[in-house]
């Protein structure tokens, strides 16, 4: 019989670590620079967002975007975005690299949910590599399917997201507008 | 003839007998319905109520703080307050923030500080910074320890070029333009970010505003119909309550029907 409260309190325990371990900051800005533009120096740039933009944006989060500005880093059709959206009630630091219209790596930077942080693996993030903003459908949509995690559905949701919205930024950055480097 | 007397002696016994039980129960019936009058009147006053709580709007209609804390003792969150020349941030309980009283956003772990820098005002929280615009509170950005905030942030303070915060030994100064961090010494900070207290104009109003909401009157209705208000031991009151209603209603029955019979009334 105590053999048995030893497997429970054990399994509780390996849950618990499970949980936690999942929560983390990954690669630092400056890290994710450098994995985006390696041997290279971009240029930093600040994306002002008008009403229009905001706008956008808020159909694509399905929320209003929280902030006035977005940073980037930019190389000629290589932009770099650091976004973050909430999976359930945490935010979701990722980093977006994107290269004229398309996904050119995805990365997971800071994880804060208890459950989800598969979410940071290649096996997830590749899905992503090469996907563009589709104009058809309202809210914008991607151009392939990104396969769902089992208990990550949030998180994923949120990672598709900010993708999305990584190629909105983009597209604005690279048709003048209201941005500029720094 | 004897047997007419025995007969009046058996009769007039049992008719004693009757007597001292109807008085008894009568004497009863008296102690416990003045016990549990003051019951009645609840539960016939707030099941009415009750009845019409949705038609009277008392199923929406929130309890407000001052008779949550009377009935529930619940103390609304703590507050805490840092001042500029445009502003009053208060954080709120963990972490939402507010502006003046009104809601700002929320925040990553204990308000640090808040200072104004040029067109911009400076939030700090723990795991986080919060640029305002100056004018309007609008959030420009957000600066976590991803994009090099050093955390967790004790004090916010203002530097040459910008504010700084501390963590732990080190101090670093933002640039609030480029979002850079740079090491400084403690000498060059000319002032620290201190709190204030939170006036009360703004407690009341956050007070009126959250505290109090989740609960309705319907609510304090039905926790005193059942008795939960004061816990288990008030459902147990109302537990006994009800058994001496079931003894009221018995014992007001049975001393009628002996009246009945005995032909007289207590």
């Amino acid at each position: 019989m105590k053999g048995i409260w030893w497997v429970l309190i054990a399994v509780l325990c390996s849950l618990t670590a499970e949980s936690h371990g999942q929560r983390g900051t990954f690669m630092t800005a400056d890290e994710f620079r450098e994995l985006a533009f390696p041997d290279s120096e971009p240029e930093s740039g600040t994306l002002w967002l008008n009403a229009q933009q905001q706008e956008r944006a808020a159909m694509i989060l399905r929320h209003a975007y929280p902030g006035l500005r977005v940073r980037y880093w930019r190389l000629g059709q290589r932009s770099a975005w650091i976004l973050e959206e909430v999976g359930k009630d945490q935010p979701i630091t990722m980093g977006i690299v994107v290269e004229k219209d398309h996904i050119a790596d995805f990365a997971v930077l800071a994880f804060r949910e208890s459950r989800g942080g598969e979410i940071r693996y290649p096996f997830f993030t590749d899905q992503f590599r090469g996907l563009t903003l589709s104009d058809r459908g309202d809210p914008p949509a991607l151009s392939g399917s990104v396969n769902g995690i089992t208990g990550a559905t949030l998180s994923v949701r949120a990672a598709s997201k900010v993708a999305k919205l990584a190629l909105f930024f983009h597209r604005q950055v690279m048709a003048g507008g209201t941005s500029g480097a720094d | 003839m004897g047997r007419t007397r025995e007969r009046r002696t058996r009769d007039g016994q049992t008719n004693f007998r009757r007597g001292r039980l109807r008085f008894l129960l009568w004497r009863w019936h008296r102690r416990i319905g003045l016990v549990s009058a003051a019951f009645v009147l609840l539960l016939a006053v707030t099941g009415i109520l009750l009845n019409h709580s949705d038609s009277i709007g008392l199923d929406e209609a929130p309890l407000g703080p001052q008779w949550l804390n009377l009935f529930y003792s619940v103390d609304p969150p703590s507050a805490t307050s840092f001042e500029t020349g445009h502003s009053l941030i208060t954080q709120w309980g963990a972490r939402a923030l507010y502006r003046n009283g009104e809601p700002l956003s929320d925040c990553r772990g204990e308000l640090r500080g808040v200072l104004d820098y040029y067109q911009y005002e400076v939030v700090a929280c723990e795991q986080e910074l919060i640029i305002l615009l100056a004018e309007s509170g609008a959030v420009v950005e957000r600066v976590d320890p991803v994009r090099g905030l050093p955390a967790p942030v004790e004090r916010l303070g203002m530097c040459p070029a910008g504010v700084c915060v501390q963590s732990g030994e080190q101090i670093r100064q933002l640039d609030a333009d480029e979002v850079t961090w740079t090491p400084v010494a403690v000498s060059a900070v000319s002032r620290w970010s201190t709190p204030v207290p939170t006036p009360d104009v703004v407690r009341d109003e956050l007070v009126s505003q959250h505290v109090g909401q989740s609960i309705s009157w319907e609510r304090l209705l039905l926790d005193l119909h059942s008795g939960r208000l004061l816990g288990s031991w008030g459902v147990y009151l109302m537990d006994l309550m009800a058994v001496f209603f079931i003894l009221l209603a018995g014992t007001g029955i049975v001393v009628w029907l002996l009246a009945r019979r005995g032909g007289t009334k207590p």
